[in-house]
């Protein structure tokens, strides 16, 4: 791939924004510090265009993040992607989330990753992520979730957010802590490569949301 | 600069998208209405609405813009709805349009909703004319206002609870009659006698509205009453309903001394009120204006016949979603 793309990810409700030609990182908004806290989606893609000497019509491909994870926020981010693409006439590749931060934590921790995010009450969104897939992808109760979390708590690692209303002390093993909840630009970047040389790509995407996924468990 | 506006409009439930000239000619309008999606909810279900404006908003404004064959080079702008409404709904109209400004070039401008209505009343032809008073009545908003001219607009009351459009729906809920409530009403009142006599709430107090208590007054009436006739509950709802919007539109002629009467919103569209509001014009020789209702009810035409009112004023607001914004805000 050697064009210019635009890379989006909101779902954990921080915002972060890159832009790459090809396999090279021209900007990271997670390293400008005049963007952290924003939640204008616009004035992230103009300074990353700016930072980055590259221009709108520049670009070739927009991926964005469609979560699972903050549905507002996820929203925004995945209507102005494709907006733009639609203006652009360029693909719009959504990326689950869970596939970013499978992805980085996997890349960190050298093992399968646990993805776990809340859903709407009792749920919480779940997936495994092993050998640069995401092998398993639904949404569980509380109770389901916990089972899932011990059955792979000494092979794997966990990445996304959780936490469960229970007395830590009268735990015989506490709950494992997530070790990232965002993907870095680096590994959204290497997970979009890998997208884009699938195919199929499309001109609109969609968030995530329990009801396009269905309870399989 | 373009000739042409773009008007995006997500406020609630309806996905609209309109190109309006300078003059308030509509080029070409679209509105996808998400009734269906909702009416099994018996009310607007926000998550399914923000859902439902995502899926709809890139087709309706290809197919908008094809329709009146207007490329992006002609835009002089493009207004959106930026409040208020519904938190979800509005963040898809802004961040599309962002988006579609940023790729075409072309000036962003988040409108305030209820301008909109206001403004409303002059598309496809000139109608308002100042000093004003305008009847915003709909399922979403009641609101006396008053224009003294183009530019200002002062707010004279609104509502404290439900807006006459969400009790004419809960009332026709109590009734049996389905949504959306209003025909359905104002059908059966035009044979039924207002017997009973509901309150009017307010109807002494200044500009403000109520409503939520007629409703409970509605519902207790037919829980309580075992031969209640529907056409007589309907005539006597309407009449309640009439006679307290009819009574401040009164006051506020005679307060302001208007020249025009404006009536806008769905509920605008009630012969009753339509023909009491008539009354009251004829009486203190007031010329009443009523746009035809596909003007009044929420549309795209009515933001992007506001936001030419921003561009030639040089209104510029930020395109934050303002879900409470009022009218005396731009
Ligand atoms: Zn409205």
């Amino acid at each position: 791939m050697n064009m210019v793309s635009l890379l989006l990810q909101n779902s954990s409700g921080v915002m972060s924004v890159g832009v790459a030609h090809g396999e090279k990182l021209l900007f990271d908004s997670m390293s400008d510090i005049n963007l952290a806290g924003s939640r204008n989606v616009e004035l992230y893609v103009k300074a990353a265009l700016l930072n980055s000497d590259k221009a709108v019509a520049d670009l070739g491909c927009i991926f964005v993040d469609i979560g699972p994870g903050g549905l507002g926020a996820t929203r925004t981010t995945v209507a102005f992607a494709n907006a733009l693409g639609f203006a652009k006439k360029i693909p719009v590749i959504g990326i689950n989330a869970f596939e970013l931060i499978g992805y980085h934590v996997g890349h960190l921790e050298q093992k399968p990753v646990v993805c776990i995010r809340p859903a709407a009450r009792p749920n919480h969104y779940l997936g495994l992520y092993e050998g640069q897939n995401l092998t398993d992808f639904s949404y569980a109760d509380t109770q389901d979730v916990q089972v899932f979390i011990r059955r792979h708590q000494n092979t794997a690692a966990f990445a996304g957010k959780f936490s469960f209303r229970t007395d830590e002390s009268e735990l015989e093993e506490p709950w494992p802590l997530p070790i990232a909840n965002v993907a870095s630009m680096a590994s959204f970047l290497q997970v979009a490569l890998k997208k884009y040389q699938l195919g199929n790509w499309t001109m609109r995407v969609f968030p995530v949301t329990e009801s396009s996924i269905g309870n399989v468990r | 600069m373009g000739n042409f506006v773009l008007g995006i409009e997500t406020s609630c439930d309806d996905t609209s998208i309109a190109l309006v000239d300078r003059r308030g000619n509509v080029e070409a309008i679209e509105t996808v209405s998400q009734y269906a999606i909702h009416s099994e909810f018996g009310g607007v279900y926000p998550e399914l609405a923000s859902r439902a404006h995502l899926e709809a908003i890139l087709p309706i404004i290809e197919s908008v813009m094809a329709k009146a064959k207007i490329t992006p080079l002609e835009l002089a702008g493009i207004g959106v709805t930026r409040g208020p409404g519904l938190m979800g709904s509005l963040l898809v109209g802004l961040s599309t349009a962002q988006a579609l400004g940023m790729a075409w070039s072309v000036p962003v401008y988040g409108v305030n909703h209820l301008r909109g209505h206001i403004c409303s009343v002059d598309l496809e032809v000139k109608r308002l004319d100042y000093p004003a008073i305008v009847l915003l009545i709909s399922g979403g908003h009641t609101l006396l206002a008053h224009m003294t001219n183009k530019e200002t607009y002062e707010l004279m009351g609104t509502t404290r609870d439900d807006s006459v459009g969400e009790c004419y729906d809960k009332v026709a809920r109590t009734l049996g009659l389905g949504m959306p409530g209003g025909p359905a009403i104002d059908r059966l009142a035009a044979t039924g006698e207002p017997k009973i006599k509901f309150p009017r709430p307010m109807i002494k107090s200044g500009y403000e509205f109520s409503f939520s208590g007629l409703k409970s007054s509605v519902s207790r009436h037919v829980e309580t009453h075992k031969d209640w006739d529907v056409n007589d509950v309907a005539a006597s709802f309407v009449e309640a309903c009439v006679d307290v919007l009819s009574s401040k539109v009164l006051n506020a002629i005679l307060d302001k001394k208007p020249k025009i009467l404006a009536v806008v919103g769905g509920v605008a569209a009630s012969p009753q009120m339509r023909a009491r509001m008539q009354g009251i014009c004829d009486e203190t020789s007031v010329t009443l204006c009523l746009p035809p209702i596909k003007w009044s009810t929420d549309n795209a035409g009515m933001i992007a016949m506001a936001a030419w009112d921003y561009i030639d004023k040089g209104i510029v607001t930020d395109l934050e979603p303002s879900p409470n914004l009022r009218l005396d805000q731009a």
